[in-house]
């Protein structure tokens, strides 16, 4: 411990010691233990100079509260942060998104549409168009009548909303993937 | 660059693992922490333990302290909801009206853990007191108006060198000398 250590020290009890300065007073600070000690008799003298009260008993704390720690392990100490506040709401909103969707399913229009607008895309695209105007193509989204597609959609809404109550959008996911996979029923 | 500043990268230091760290903190706001559970304990051993309690409930929360507020605030109410929950748990009734962190540093907050002092912490208390007193008596006039402008007004270095008419470094050197020569008489007194 040297004088321009202590020096250093007495600016960093006062908050005067620019940044790097401060670190560097910092890192001589936990590695020595004289210093350490002078800092607490620095802070002793600024309560005794401000009026404040000073307790002689109170000097025991830090002692215990480092023979009380010193057992334990270092604490995983990632200051930890708050998921933001819309993520708190995804399973809700992946809920609603899926209703959505299954709305979106069931009430799509078949066949042809009022004021439907031919394509003005290739001729094969037309082609294609004329064909699910005319219904000789089946609509691979709509099949109403399909009980068996029914009870599997309702089971796959029974399933998201389980899952969705969770955190995470593990529910939603799921869901969409299975019922976005081309093919399937 | 202020006080807050060097508490927070003290907090740092802790939360990446640095237990030292921590400990200057404690060091540092032992005396206030003690004083503030000093107001709803009458008993000066409750007061050390639910003092020490407050102090590892703000290291085993320092994770999720995130620098939002200053360390003192943070740590003040980690204080008074300790204290208040160990009052509870005594079956006793604490107090409703808080102090706020800036009023209570006002008070005379420590009267009651002086009331339940032992003898040898009275004693030592006013040894602290009379000889920190005694030394500054004996500074020089510039050292004992610098270290005085700092400790009891709370002025900041500029502030000082401002009021002194000297540059802001010739303030740090005299608060510097001033803190040396009290030191040399209180070290003795309590260095193990």
């Amino acid at each position: 411990m040297t004088e321009v250590s202590r020096q250093t020290l007495s600016a960093l009890l006062d908050g005067e010691c620019s940044g790097p300065e401060m670190h560097r007073a910092i890192d001589q600070l936990l590695g020595d233990e004289a210093l350490r000690q002078c800092w607490e008799r620095y802070h002793l003298i600024g309560h005794v100079i401000g009026r404040q009260p000073v307790a002689g008993e109170a000097r025991a704390i830090a002692p215990r509260v480092r023979a009380t720690l010193a057992p334990e392990a270092v604490l995983s100490m990632t200051p930890t942060r708050k998921p933001p506040r819309l993520a708190q709401f995804m399973p809700l909103t992946a809920a609603i998104a899926a209703g959505f969707m299954l709305v979106a399913v069931f009430l799509v229009p078949v066949g042809p549409r009022e004021g439907f607008a031919p394509s003005t895309g290739t001729a094969d695209s037309r082609a294609a168009d004329d064909a699910l105007i005319a219904g000789t193509v089946p609509d691979q989204r709509l099949r109403q009548n399909d009980s068996l597609l029914r009870a599997r959609l309702e089971q796959l809404v029974v399933n998201h909303h389980e899952r969705a109550a969770g955190p995470g959008l593990s529910g939603f996911v799921s869901y969409a993937t299975v019922v976005g996979r081309p093919g399937q029923p | 660059m202020s006080e807050r500043e060097v508490d927070q990268a003290l907090v740092e230091r802790a939360q990446s693992g640095d237990r030292r760290a921590f400990d200057l903190l404690v060091l540092k706001y032992q005396q206030r922490v003690g004083n503030l559970i000093g107001r709803y304990l009458r008993d000066s051993s409750e007061v050390l333990d639910v003092t020490q309690d407050a102090f590892l409930k703000a290291y085993r929360a320092l994770p999720g302290f995130r620098g939002e507020s200053a360390f003192y605030t943070w740590i003040y109410r980690i204080a008074i909801n300790t204290v208040k929950n160990h009052m509870v748990a005594q079956g006793r009734r604490p107090p409703g009206d808080d102090v706020d962190a800036e009023v209570a540093e006002q008070l005379d907050v420590g009267g009651r853990l002086r009331e339940t002092a032992t003898p040898e912490h009275e004693l030592l208390r006013d040894e602290i007191a009379d000889n920190v007193q005694a030394a500054l008596d004996h500074l020089p006039d510039e050292l004992r108006t610098a270290i005085v402008l700092r400790e009891f007004e709370g002025m900041s270095y500029e502030e000082i060198a401002a009021a002194m008419e000297c540059p802001i470094g010739t303030v740090r050197s005299r608060i510097f000398r001033a803190r040396e020569a009290i030191d040399k008489r209180l070290r003795p007194l309590i260095t193990p």
